[in-house]
């Protein structure tokens, strides 16, 4: 995507890339690093697609890139590039619907129809949403890339309020799934920045809230915290969300929004604390069970 | 709700009303500030908020669970 500048044709060469992986892995075997060679195969196909169905000069600038295929890959030829991705898909010029739709789809690993059924819209509505999508960031020319320090953190308070906003549309149970793909965004984030205390702070969040979730309903009622079978728990994953806050709480220097409204919801599972640290004014002291 | 538990229902409540114009249309925040209402016995308003709550909820279970609240006020 960073090399083709066009969400939608880098993702018709991936799918070419893997078709063309599935006939030939099987018959002459798998090769030393897939992931490169899935790469280069998609680079190479997004080429051919250019080729043939634009003219030459206007798109001569990506001719000028790389034409064969390498015997030999090596993983640091092709950059991890999801960061880039997820803040060209949550960028601010994008509908926040869209912004939602496009993050799961490109980072999330749902397919059109399962993001159409979390958000409880048509298989239809949900991939023309895409499609303008996809569209608004080639016309308007978003840039695929990290942006620069000084727009940075905003630009991160975006991302990260387009991945709880995803949390939160499946914390009340209606798509549970989606609690989950914005955990998994939330941990590629903290892998991505490892040292930025918000996106740990709201990775953590998302892990305390969610290891509740079984004891969150009983009989199809809802149950408060204190009422909760804390047997229930998922230990393994309260484990997690604490490991996340305290990686995040050294590099907090003033405790920021998903940070404060964490280790307030750290369960009380060992004798606790009160939670210290300077409070931020805008931290989110929100009523869950 | 974790100051409300740590220091009683008025230092939570202080927090959760700071907040009120930034999420007034989050349903939590309403629910939250109805709990610690109803905690101090400001019945009126605890009420008043759980209504508040109930219109902006998005899940039945969430709605049963506030009318149970409201019911149990009055």
């Amino acid at each position: 995507m960073g090399f083709l500048g066009d969400f939608e044709l880098a993702e018709e060469a991936a799918q070419d890339a893997f078709a063309i992986a599935a006939e030939r892995w099987a018959r002459a075997g798998m090769p030393a690093n897939q992931r490169a060679w899935l790469v280069a195969t998609a680079r190479n196909r997004a080429i051919d697609r250019i080729r043939r169905e634009r003219t030459l000069t206007a798109k001569y600038k990506l001719l000028e890139a790389p034409k064969a295929v390498h015997d030999e890959f090596h993983d640091a030829d092709f950059r991890d590039e999801r960061l880039e991705l997820i803040f060209t898909c949550c960028h601010p010029a994008l509908a926040t619907d869209a912004q939602v739709a496009l993050t799961l789809r490109a980072l999330g690993g749902m397919n059109t129809d399962e993001i159409a059924r979390a958000f409880l819209v048509p298989e239809k509505t949900m991939a023309q949403r895409l499609v303008r999508a996809k569209r608004k960031i080639k016309d308007a020319g978003i840039p695929f890339r990290i942006p620069p320090a000084h727009l940075l953190p905003d630009r991160l308070v975006a991302v990260l309020a387009i991945v709880y906003l995803i949390f939160n549309e499946g914390y009340d149970g209606r798509s549970p799934l989606l609690a989950s793909e914005a955990i998994r965004v939330g941990v590629a984030l903290a892998e991505l920045m490892p040292d930025e205390p918000e996106v740990l702070g709201l990775l953590a969040l998302m892990l305390l809230h969610d290891a509740r979730r079984e004891a969150r309903v009983h009989d199809g009622e809802l149950v408060l915290l204190a009422d909760q079978d804390r047997s229930l728990w998922d230990r393994s994953q309260i484990a997690a969300g604490r490991a996340a806050l305290a990686r995040g709480m050294p590099c907090a220097a003033l405790g920021g929004r998903a940070h404060t409204s964490c280790r307030q919801r750290s369960p009380p599972c060992t004798p606790r604390s009160r939670p210290t640290g300077r409070r931020s004014r805008r931290s989110t002291a929100i009523c869950r069970v | 709700m974790a100051i409300a538990e740590a220091e009683g229902p008025r230092a939570g409540l202080a927090v959760v009303e700071g907040l009120e114009p930034e999420l007034d249309s989050y349903h939590y925040l309403h629910a939250t500030r109805a709990e610690l209402l109803r905690r101090l016995r400001r019945i009126d308003d605890a009420r008043a908020a759980y209504e508040r709550a109930l219109a902006l909820a998005r899940s039945e279970r969430e709605r049963r669970f506030l009318l149970g609240r409201l019911a149990e006020l009055s």
